[in-house]
């Protein structure tokens, strides 16, 4: 009998607390729905707290970001705009890239993407572009976007091919690589100029190449690299001071530079900081997710035209230690022709200026 | 007549083991050297059926068994079968094919050929490459 009485106390008890619980899930539920209403706002990206130790995205240094608050502020995040990611492994389970990506496969076995440890570079790629606004680690440029990541082994000009086709079956807007071969083969060239011109329906599939990290003037070279193709951007890379990063290719056919080195990144399980055009070109992707999802009918020559036409041309004389680059030549100083310069292509990015010029 | 011969006997031979040392990127010839050692890049390739070469830009290439063609108009697939001896693989993507020859120098060989006679838009073999992660 006292043993009832005691159980009943027991579960009054326990009623009681699950009661007062169920309360407090419901305020928390009420704080969710809250937290979804600001999630476009440019107030709510400040949360996160790597958001303002990222220079590419806030100004750090003088001028040092890529100028890109106020299409956020406008709500411009890339909503709807689909980015595949070609590289060799990703970390799908990290915090930043959990809810982004929509597609995930290893176009080599046409299996889901596997892990490899120590072999992530896609994640810190991924991440720039499209790490989520969530309050945690950092922030991708297009925060909204939809990721489809595609792993891939890149050993043989066929697994090139087949990774761009894996990736086009899923109708992406955009398509970053940063990786190239330095030599790239006549069926590479025929696939980037297909996309290129007949992705997006007949608009044109923007493909983002990184330019390479040998300091090397990509002209001498008696086979192009991917990056110099017309079909694809080329993005180089610069420092927080706005220099030619000391590594980065150069040449003739180079078309942006973006911020490449110290760049916080999600990295295996965490966060570290990553240096290379490798994480200049995802900038530029994520740009120009941010100007489709602005006008989502542009054309992929459109979108060339806007970025090159609204970069901040840089005048910065590249130095490493104290010698100049050998990127300026004969030049003393850099100079601008027809906009472009062989050190910094047609200028750094500027998101906010690029979006300006497109009619909404 | 025995140095005749003897030089009769050297260009017969010396054609058994001619190989290209070319490959054809955007119409342009591209010289190739072989390299002596070969660094297999894939775990699943019989490093046997691969040849290494470098290219004037000092790159590495490999070349395996396979080739990948974008055939001309009007060209069939059977055709390129029957004439070089090479068995149609795939389609990589849209236009591009790939071919299996029976040796690696076949392969180098065949794409020139499918060039060099205009029965291909281009061709060359599934180059191993060494790729940047940049």
């Amino acid at each position: 009998m006292s043993f009832c009485k005691h159980f009943t106390k027991i579960l009054v008890i326990f009623l009681a607390v699950f009661l007062s619980s169920c309360n407090s899930s419901k305020t928390k539920l009420k704080e969710t729905v809250q937290t979804i209403d600001f999630r476009d706002s440019f107030d709510y990206f400040s949360l996160d707290p790597l958001y303002k130790k990222s220079w590419h995205l806030y100004e750090m240094y003088p001028k040092s970001d890529i100028s890109l608050q106020k299409t956020w502020q406008e709500g411009y995040t890339g909503k709807n705009i689909k980015i595949a990611v070609i590289d060799n492994g990703f970390n799908i389970h990290h915090e930043e890239l959990a809810n982004s990506f929509i597609y995930a496969i290893n176009s080599d076995t046409k299996e889901s993407v596997n892990y490899i440890e120590n072999d992530d570079h896609g994640t810190s790629v991924a991440g720039i572009i499209g790490a989520r606004s969530n309050g945690l680690g950092g922030l991708g440029i297009a925060p909204s976007a939809k990721l489809i990541l595609v792993q891939t082994s890149l050993k043989t000009v066929s697994l090139m091919v087949e990774s761009l086709n894996t990736a086009a079956q899923q109708n992406p807007d955009i398509i970053n690589c940063s990786w190239g071969t330095n030599h790239v083969s006549d069926a590479l060239k025929e696939q980037l100029e297909i996309l290129s011109t007949k992705g997006r329906n007949g608009k044109g599939t923007i493909i983002v190449f990184a330019t390479g990290n040998n300091n090397k003037d990509q002209d001498e070279a008696f086979v192009e690299d991917e990056s110099e193709l017309p079909s694809v951007i080329g993005v180089g890379a610069i420092t927080p001071k706005n220099e030619k990063a000391d590594f980065s290719n150069y040449g003739s056919n180079m078309d942006l530079v973006a911020p490449g080195v110290n760049i916080l990144v999600p990295h295996q399980n965490t966060y570290a900081q990553a240096t290379g055009t490798s994480f200049a070109a995802p900038m530029v992707s994520g740009a120009v997710a941010l100007m489709l999802s602005k006008n989502p009918n542009l054309t992929k020559t459109q979108v060339e035209d806007i970025l090159k036409k609204t970069a901040d041309k840089l005048t910065n004389m590249p130095q490493v230690s104290t010698k100049i680059q050998k990127c300026l030549g004969t030049e003393t100083s850099v100079i601008y022709k027809n906009g472009f310069n062989k050190c910094y292509g047609y200028g750094k990015i500027n998101v906010d200026k690029a979006l300006a010029e497109i009619p909404k | 007549m025995m140095s005749n011969k003897f030089f009769i006997f050297f260009i017969f031979f010396a054609s058994l083991f001619a190989q290209d040392l070319y490959y054809y990127n955007g119409g342009k010839k591209i010289i190739l050297k072989s390299a002596n050692s070969f660094r297999s890049m894939l775990s699943n390739q019989d490093p046997t059926n691969v040849q290494n070469f470098v290219t004037q830009d000092n790159i590495n290439l490999g070349v395996s068994r396979d080739f990948l063609a974008k055939l001309a108009p009007n060209v069939l697939i059977t055709d390129i079968e029957q004439k070089f001896n090479v068995r149609f693989v795939k389609i990589v993507s849209g236009d591009i094919l790939m071919f299996k020859a029976t040796s690696a120098q076949k392969s180098l060989s065949t794409a020139n050929a499918l060039v060099e006679q205009n029965l291909a838009v281009f061709a060359h073999p599934d180059f191993i490459q060494q790729v940047d992660l940049r």
